[in-house]
């Protein structure tokens, strides 16, 4: 009972912040001029348009799939690099420079950088974004690592459990909660990072379009195409990354 | 077979075992008594190859050592079953034989209907059953336990001391190796007592008459945890 109360608690909460979110929207577009805040209904409108529009579809498409292949690349490459680090203390030591340099460079430094390396386009996103997901990863595979009960690695060591068993069985199931932590963060900066790229140095994507938007001073586009990335996020977090949550943590539903 | 030879091992510098050695025959359940912090659970690990003796030797013959630490220790994201499965599976037992012996040892140990309950979802009781089975399923020729009721209230106590009576009654080529500082416990399953003292001096005795034997093992703690009760 206290759960179900709690639950409607969350729910009435979060219903109230949606709220608060719109009505604070359509005060600050009455207050300011149309092109510098659109309103809801203008947005609304503006995104039922473009929804009805070949290309729409087409350019979130080709951002779905870079973020996809950034998040692919970037989580593996983070995940071997962090087990190899968690694993062994002196490679941790070689990995901290490269980790504390992407960790600290601005994005927008680096899409600059590797629009010089590989020109405008999907390389150059995938690029940036899987690079800015490696370290966030990779601290969290560390974290996961460092975090598995020490007391059921000796129990494995007493039973005789080999190494490719201790990773197996409990390395690997031990560090799911905070890579799935590190894989929500990868998500939300990871369609930050790809819309920025595609802003900056790309002829397609949710981006371009947001650059085409400003150029055109379309600030109702502009705000559709904000929604866009928020339904995204949304999509990919709640739809997509909840449920894999919940499956690989249900030992720890009571 | 277990045997202690001169063995030396320091913490800190300070020595805990000086020139310790002792023996354990094959097929003997001997009972391995001494006071918090004497080192009673370093030896459990210098047999079960967890840390190894500064000097001397351990000469342990066995190709399957069961251990029941004094937590149940179980792998928290698999069922009762599977962390019976574990131990069969780290001695190279194929899956589904692992997964027929676990079933078997669920029934023995009446955790039937749990075999697929998370540890989270299992009482004290219930996990250290499964931590048995875990022992036990392995066909060990040592056990080891290192305290594994002291956590648990006497009812329950005394459940578990009776699962492993029965059990061992039905594995009589195991040698068992029992660490407590509780003498009543372990003269329940116990033939043969050492007695662990300050740097590793290990006295060795046979059970007397109840209240002589209590009498006897209080005088040589001098400890608290003796108290008549």
């Amino acid at each position: 009972m206290p759960a179900v109360n709690l639950l409607n608690t969350k729910t009435r909460y979060g219903l109230m912040g949606v709220c608060l979110f719109f009505l604070a929207w359509q005060a600050l577009s009455t207050i300011f001029h149309e092109i510098i805040i659109a309103s809801p209904a203008d947005t609304l409108l503006s995104l039922i348009e473009m929804v009805q529009t070949v290309d729409f579809w087409k350019n979130v498409g080709i951002t779905i799939g870079r973020f996809g292949l950034s998040l692919l690349f970037g989580s593996l490459v983070g995940f071997v690099l962090g087990l190899v680090a968690g694993l062994n203390k002196k490679m941790r030591w070689l990995f901290e420079p490269f980790r504390w340099s992407l960790m600290t460079m601005p994005p927008v430094v680096l899409v600059v950088v590797s629009m010089i390396w590989f020109g405008m386009g999907s390389i150059q996103t995938i690029f940036v974004t899987a690079l800015l997901i490696i370290p966030i990863i990779y601290v969290n595979t560390i974290e996961g690592i460092e975090a598995v009960d020490a007391s059921i690695l000796e129990m494995g060591r007493v039973y005789k459990a080999n190494s490719r068993m201790l990773l197996k069985e409990i390395y690997l199931p031990g560090i799911g909660g905070p890579v799935l932590a590190g894989l929500t963060l990868s998500a939300g900066l990871g369609i930050r990072i790809v819309v920025l790229a595609e802003l900056l140095g790309a002829y397609s994507g949710i981006g371009y379009e947001f650059s085409l938007a400003r150029t055109n001073l379309d600030t109702p586009a502009l705000f559709a195409w904000i929604m866009v990335c928020l339904f995204l996020g949304g999509f990919v977090d709640l739809g997509i990354l909840n449920p894999i949550r919940n499956h690989i943590m249900r030992w720890k539903a009571e | 077979m277990i045997e202690f030879v001169s063995v030396y091992k320091a913490f800190n510098g300070r020595p805990v075992f000086n020139q310790t050695s002792f023996r354990v025959q094959k097929n003997e359940v001997v009972g391995l008594l001494g006071r918090s912090g004497v080192g009673k659970s370093t030896i459990l690990r210098m047999i079960s190859g967890l840390t190894s003796p500064d000097s001397g030797t351990v000469k342990v013959n066995s190709s399957r050592i069961g251990y029941i630490f004094q937590e149940p220790r179980l792998i928290p994201w698999k069922t009762a079953r599977e962390n019976i499965c574990f131990g069969l599976k780290a001695m190279g037992v194929n899956s589904k034989d692992a997964k027929d012996i676990a079933l078997e040892y669920i029934e023995k140990l009446d955790l039937k209907g749990f075999e697929n309950h998370y540890p989270n979802q299992l009482s004290g009781g219930m996990s250290q059953r499964v931590s048995i089975g875990r022992a036990f399923a392995i066909g060990p020729d040592i056990l080891l336990m290192d305290e594994p009721f002291s956590a648990l209230d006497l009812g329950l106590k005394d459940a578990l001391l009776g699962i492993v009576q029965e059990m061992l009654a039905h594995h009589q080529s195991m040698t068992v190796l029992y660490v407590s500082h509780d003498p009543e416990e372990v003269s329940r399953l116990a033939k043969r007592f050492l007695l662990l003292i300050d740097g590793g001096v290990i006295q060795e005795f046979s059970p007397g008459p109840d209240r002589s034997f209590k009498r006897m093992l209080r005088k040589r703690f001098r400890n608290r945890n003796f108290k008549n009760r």
